[in-house]
């Protein structure tokens, strides 16, 4: 006797609407849809990771301008100090370092997930938030450092250039703990399983775009002379 | 790229990687080994374990498949013990038996999604699991998988095969790439010699670790196409309204002193 297994949960199936189940919205709530692989959507795309990678497409636009620019000023500020004068390019260097691990552990998150091991999601999760802390902690000791040091906001183009930039990739890092850390709340409170990698798959996806950002800001600012 | 059996449910279950499908000379059909999908031809799903049947001019993506006539032949997986007894076990005549029947769970298999051009009658749901080898040929006459749920009129690429990623150790070999290049990046900061060069070799540089990072981090060489296009649209146009300001801005004022 000859069977090959007919999994109901199979990739190709459309695991919702062909049988008159609801179709998961965004109002049914963050986790109360089953997650499945081709849903009946125009697109056949999950409009949840969809809407992700839009808005990782507007905010792309958001920091081409703020790089644009830092570049358009770059070397234009007569008040000094320079950046050449006040950068510290291996303190720098190990904070690009630190961001690019996080994205390692960010992934490794992930494919937990899709294990179904809940406790390393948690501790990937967690080690993501961490060194995104020490990241975001390394960019408070140099802003801290630059102030001192008489550069600030309102002080020159590139004061203002340089701060509005790393400021405010520093505030996507930030939102990006929180996330990060809301996850690792939910897995523990059993409210996130395997079932429901997507949820991870989104904020990994924007944890990894902040460092794509940085891999930009570092060449960028701190590298290019 | 290996088969990771952890993330292959069903082919781990079967014992089945990609080692044991080389040595067997099985072809592997994905994206990483023949992309061509067999048309016509009865495909074991390495995820689910589901037959799956295609149309001709399906790509397969990152899902992976291998023919059911190659695995009974090989003897693997569910065939483990009927090769040596029946090597024409492909023949309708000599149906393989293998020893251990895999456990179906259709508990409502769903109606399959059919191309347009061939609107064939959805079948009822399945509420049992078949039992027989011709139970299973049955089902799947009129089981005409497509790679999309909504019969789009033309393949899409890779839409059956979204979330098959690569495995830690890729990830981690990866991740020790990329940290290698920011050591150069910083070491060509540091080297005089290179300072004429140091534009093209940070550009380049950070270009590959970006890719690397969207390509494999964010999964985006593994995705439906379709992120790519959105994503590379939005990136597309930030370059060029950065590129546009900063040339504005020259073309008006100049470069400025030092340059």
């Amino acid at each position: 006797m000859v069977s090959i297994a007919h999994e109901v949960q199979s990739a190709h199936a459309p695991a919702h609407g062909a049988h008159g189940s609801h179709e998961p919205s965004v109002l049914d709530g963050p986790l109360s849809a089953p997650v499945g692989h081709h849903l009946p959507t125009t697109t056949g795309l999950d409009s949840r990771k969809l809407l992700m990678w839009l808005f990782l497409a507007s905010d792309c636009m958001f920091f081409g301008s703020l790089i644009g620019t830092f570049m358009t000023y770059k070397g234009r500020s007569l008040i000094p100090p320079s950046p050449h004068e006040i950068f510290d390019i291996p303190y720098t260097s190990v904070s690009a370092f630190v961001l690019l691990m996080s994205s390692l552990t960010m992934v490794l998150a992930l494919a937990a997930i899709q294990r179904n091991d809940p406790i390393r999601l948690r501790v990937w999760l967690i080690t993501t938030a961490l060194l995104g802390t020490v990241f975001i902690g390394g960019q408070y000791y140099e802003f801290h450092v630059f102030y001192q040091e008489g550069l600030n906001l309102q002080h020159s183009l590139f004061g203002s250039a340089f701060f509005t930039l790393t400021g405010f990739h520093g505030a996507h890092v930030t939102i990006g703990i929180f996330w990060l850390l809301y996850m690792t709340a939910l897995s523990w409170t059993g409210r996130l399983n395997a079932e429901q990698p997507l949820f991870i798959e989104i904020a990994g996806l924007y944890w990894h775009f902040v460092d794509i950002v940085w891999i930009v800001i570092f060449t960028v600012v701190y590298l290019l002379p | 790229m290996v088969l990771d059996p952890k993330a292959l449910d069903w082919a781990g279950r079967q014992g089945l990687d990609s080692a044991a499908l080389k040595r067997a000379k099985v072809p592997i059909y994905g994206k990483w080994y023949f992309p061509d999908l067999p048309a016509n031809e009865p495909l074991v799903n390495l995820s689910t374990g589901q037959i799956e049947t295609f149309g001709p001019g399906y790509r397969a993506g990152a899902v992976l498949y291998v023919k059911e006539a190659d695995l009974k032949q090989a003897g693997l997986g569910p065939y483990k013990a009927a090769a040596p007894a029946a090597p024409a076990a492909a023949t309708p005549a000599a149906p393989a038996v293998p020893a251990e029947p895999v456990a179906a769970a259709v508990a409502a298999a769903p109606a399959a999604p059919v191309r347009p051009s061939a609107p064939a009658p959805a079948p009822a749901p399945v509420a049992h699991a078949p039992t027989t080898h011709h139970e299973v040929a049955s089902s799947q006459e009129v089981r005409q998988e497509t790679a999309h749920a909504l019969g789009h009129a033309t393949p899409l690429r890779g839409h059956a095969v979204e979330h098959a990623h690569p495995g830690s150790k890729e990830y981690l070999i990866i991740a020790a790439i990329l940290a290698f290049i920011t050591a150069v990046e910083v070491a060509v900061y540091y080297v005089p010699e290179l300072r004429p060069f140091i534009f093209p070799i940070l550009i380049v540089l950070s270009v590959i670790k970006f890719v690397m990072v969207v390509g494999y981090f964010m999964h985006l060489k593994f995705d439906h196409i379709s992120f790519t296009w959105y994503f590379g649209g939005g990136l597309a146009l930030a370059l060029a309204m950065s590129m546009s300001v900063v040339v504005l801005q020259i073309a008006t004022h100049g470069l400025p002193s030092g340059y």
